[in-house]
């Protein structure tokens, strides 16, 4: 594929501006680098907050259970969210030099991928102070992170190319994706345990491909099952945004440079 | 949209030798194909055939279009869309090593032309090859991001301009020593001036060994100590094989700088060849534009009809092969003549050398290189000197001075060429300006044998600001007066 050979000989410009994303994020406060993972840990406090004492779920250890689906579900809408103005906002880049605007999109997905590798981090001291009995089937199914994680970013990244295409011609895309993501957070099991959907309608359930990936990361971070069902859907999803994300880059890549 | 993009991955072709080669087609044309290898073989850096581009925006006041306007159309007819034609047919090549300047004035499709041959836009229409790395300046900080220290700025910019690690690391010394920018080298580069700016991106560019130097307006905001290392430097790449387009609105620096020039007249070809004459060519029309703005307010009211270019091109038939024929009206303008004696080079010497700056008083010879083709017995040669503004400053010629002896001459030459002088022993005493030559030969009556306008543009040069136009040889002295004396 054209992109990834562009990817790949662009790479040092790929690793710049991701660094940069990261650099710049949080400049000029005190904390710096430390509110990467402070971030999810106070949204982990909140919904603690409101869901187990407010709204009274009974779960055990909901506030690892939530953080495993917070983690995945800030990557996913960061980066698209980031994603659906990278090329808009590419400016001069775009319009005063050759430059392969999908770069602008894949160093915002990297500079998230790298962010949540940290506050994993957090999460893995949270899953061992956490009331589990871990089995050495556990540490197994531990392995899939990388793969799931790299489902998530070939997923993301072709979502987030669709929407930073159509951005630049349709700047409504950016608000509607935003609502959009707001409503997916409550379609996938973030909040909410994933004990709370009926047995027989999990399958359905994971036809959003959004909910499919948080369940997934809930298959491999805690003890359970990982189903192959939920891994081949993801594989599916991730292999069509691509694909499709692709496509529509190709379709309009020529004309970013006019419409900016 | 769909099926230029599928034509361009058709045709796009890389080949071992070129580090970029770009090959495209337009939609549906059938023009001859030229093959890279055949483009290389010609020593031709450039090429563009035929070239067409117009942009097309939905008419919203933004500039693009929302979802809602978009649905609202989708059953009222069509969007309306504001058509602008950037560029219409323009071909010309360019050889390699070749310094080529673009003028013309805004919205002429210069920069549209540039980021064409960059590969930023498509063409609508036509073809462009180009052979070799290109690399281009267009417009400041381009490719920069601003927030990216200067440090940074050169390591990315380097890859795009097609450098890679260790290159860059290489050269990152000389970069920064050429820009002079090792003080703020680690500073984002938002907080550089525009002068830092485009030494930064000047700097970048001239290291990163590209075949192909797009230059676009970027020079103007350096000052006159960097822009002359600039040009040293650019000729000296020039001298290594590089070939570079330029494009300002500084004529000055466009006569000095190339070897070639191209107007572009709102987006169609106005002139192409050498400096001087494109650049006599636009001025003359932005005078001519002037002067019809004139007209029409004076006559606001009155009709009045525009005037056209072409109703007193007389010699339009009589151009010969070796002529530049450049197919524009302004260029028949600018010489006519039967072509019977007709002149092959002016020069302006002094001092043995040939110079196109001059002190006010400063002696120098016109010379005139010309061939008889006919055997003509009326002969006579005339020389005009124009200021920049078409003012005559001085016109005369060999009947006005009754210079028998030379006219003769003339007549009774054997030989097929000859030379003419016109010697200036005490300068041209006028004031500091540029000045246009026009030389002519042509018989008593006035009828030409070969008649060129601004045949060379040349610069007086004079500490004194004299006001006026002529400052002739004079003193001033003081003496007593004889009613003084009691």
């Amino acid at each position: 594929m054209e992109i990834i050979k562009e990817s790949i000989k662009y790479r040092s410009l790929l690793l710049a501006l991701t660094n940069r994303y990261l650099v710049s994020r949080y400049r000029g406060s005190f904390l710096g680098f430390i509110w990467t993972i402070l971030n999810p840990l106070l949204l982990m406090l909140i919904y603690t907050l409101v869901f187990r004492y407010f709204m009274r779920f009974q779960v055990d250890n909901y506030s690892v259970v939530l953080l495993c689906g917070l983690l995945p579900w800030t990557l996913i809408s960061a980066s698209i969210m980031e994603g659906a103005t990278a090329i808009s906002a590419g400016g001069q880049l775009i319009t005063k030099s050759l430059f392969p605007a999908h770069i602008l999109v894949s160093s915002r997905v990297l500079s998230n991928v790298v962010n949540m590798a940290y506050s994993f981090l957090v999460l893995a001291i949270f899953i061992y102070l956490g009331d589990f009995t871990f089995t050495l089937g556990y540490f197994l199914e531990l392995l899939f992170l990388p793969i799931v994680l790299m489902l998530t970013v070939l997923f993301v990244y072709g979502v987030s190319l669709i929407v930073a295409s159509m951005n630049v011609f349709f700047r409504d895309i950016q608000h509607l994706v935003g609502n959009l993501l707001n409503l997916l957070f409550f379609l996938a099991p973030v909040v909410y345990p994933i004990s709370e959907i009926p047995e027989r309608f999990l399958p359905i359930y994971s036809l959003n491909p959004f909910a499919n990936l948080v369940v997934l990361y809930h298959q491999v971070l805690l003890p359970g099952p990982i189903l192959l069902y939920n891994v081949g859907l993801a594989v599916f999803y991730a292999v069509l945004a691509f694909i499709v994300g692709s496509y529509v880059y190709r379709l309009k890549r020529e004309t970013f440079s006019e419409y900016l | 949209m769909s099926s230029s993009s599928q034509n361009l991955a058709e045709t796009s072709t890389t080949t071992p030798g070129a580090k970029q080669s770009i090959k495209c087609a337009g939609v549906g044309n059938g023009h001859e194909k030229w093959t890279v290898a055949a483009t290389k073989a010609n020593g031709i850096a450039i090429r563009v055939k035929n070239l067409s581009k117009s942009f097309h925006r939905p008419s919203v006041s933004e500039g693009y279009s929302s979802i809602k306007s978009l649905l609202l159309n989708l059953w009222r007819s069509r969007a309306p869309k504001v058509h602008f034609q950037a560029l219409q047919d323009i071909s010309f090549s360019i050889h390699k090593g070749e310094s080529v300047g673009i003028i013309g004035s805004n919205g002429s499709g210069k920069s549209t032309l540039l980021k064409i041959l960059t590969g930023i836009y498509r063409p609508d229409e036509g073809e462009v090859f180009t052979c070799g790395q290109i690399n281009s300046l267009i417009e400041l900080g381009a490719g920069f991001h601003p927030d990216f220290t200067g440090r940074e700025n050169i390591m990315l910019g380097g890859v795009l301009m097609g450098m890679n690690k260790q290159e860059l690391n290489r050269r990152f010394d000389e970069i920064v020593a050429f820009s002079e920018l090792s003080n703020v080298i680690d500073c984002p580069i938002r907080t550089y001036s525009s002068g830092m700016y485009m030494r930064l991106g000047f700097s970048l560019a001239v290291h990163s060994d590209p075949e192909i130097l797009l230059i676009d307006e970027v020079l103007a905001v350096g000052d006159a100590k960097f822009e002359a290392k600039c040009r040293d430097r650019l000729l000296e790449m020039k001298r290594q094989g590089l070939t570079f387009i330029l494009v300002s609105h500084d004529l000055g620096s466009i006569e000095r700088w190339c070897d070639r020039a191209i107007w572009l007249n709102r987006g169609v070809m106005g002139a192409i060849g050498t400096p001087v004459y494109v650049i006599g060519s636009y001025r003359e029309a932005l005078k001519k534009e002037e002067e019809v703005e004139q007209l029409l307010k004076a006559k606001a009211n009155s009709q009045f009809e525009e005037p056209e270019f072409s109703q007193d091109s007389r010699a339009k038939d009589e151009l010969e092969d070796d002529c530049p024929k450049l197919g524009s009206e302004l260029q028949e303008r600018l010489r006519w003549g039967d072509w019977r004696v007709k002149i092959v080079d002016c020069q302006i010497i002094r001092d043995g050398e040939a110079r196109l700056v001059l002190g006010s008083e400063e002696s120098f010879t016109i010379m005139v290189r010309a061939e008889v083709h006919d055997a003509v017995s009326d002969i006579g040669m005339g020389i005009a000197i124009n200021r920049s503004d078409d003012t005559l400053i001085m016109g005369t010629n060999t009947f006005i001075e009754s210079n028998a002896e030379f006219n003769n001459g003339i007549t009774g030459i054997a030989q097929r060429e000859f030379i003419a002088e016109v010697n200036f022993p005490h300068g041209l005493q006028v004031v500091s300006g540029s000045y246009y030559l026009d030389i002519a030969f042509h018989d008593s009556a006035g009828n030409s044998y070969d008649y060129i306008r601004k045949i060379l543009e040349f610069t007086i040069r004079e500490a004194r600001q004299y006001h006026g136009l002529v400052c002739s040889h004079h003193t001033f002295s003081l003496k007593p007066s004889p009613n003084s004396r009691s």
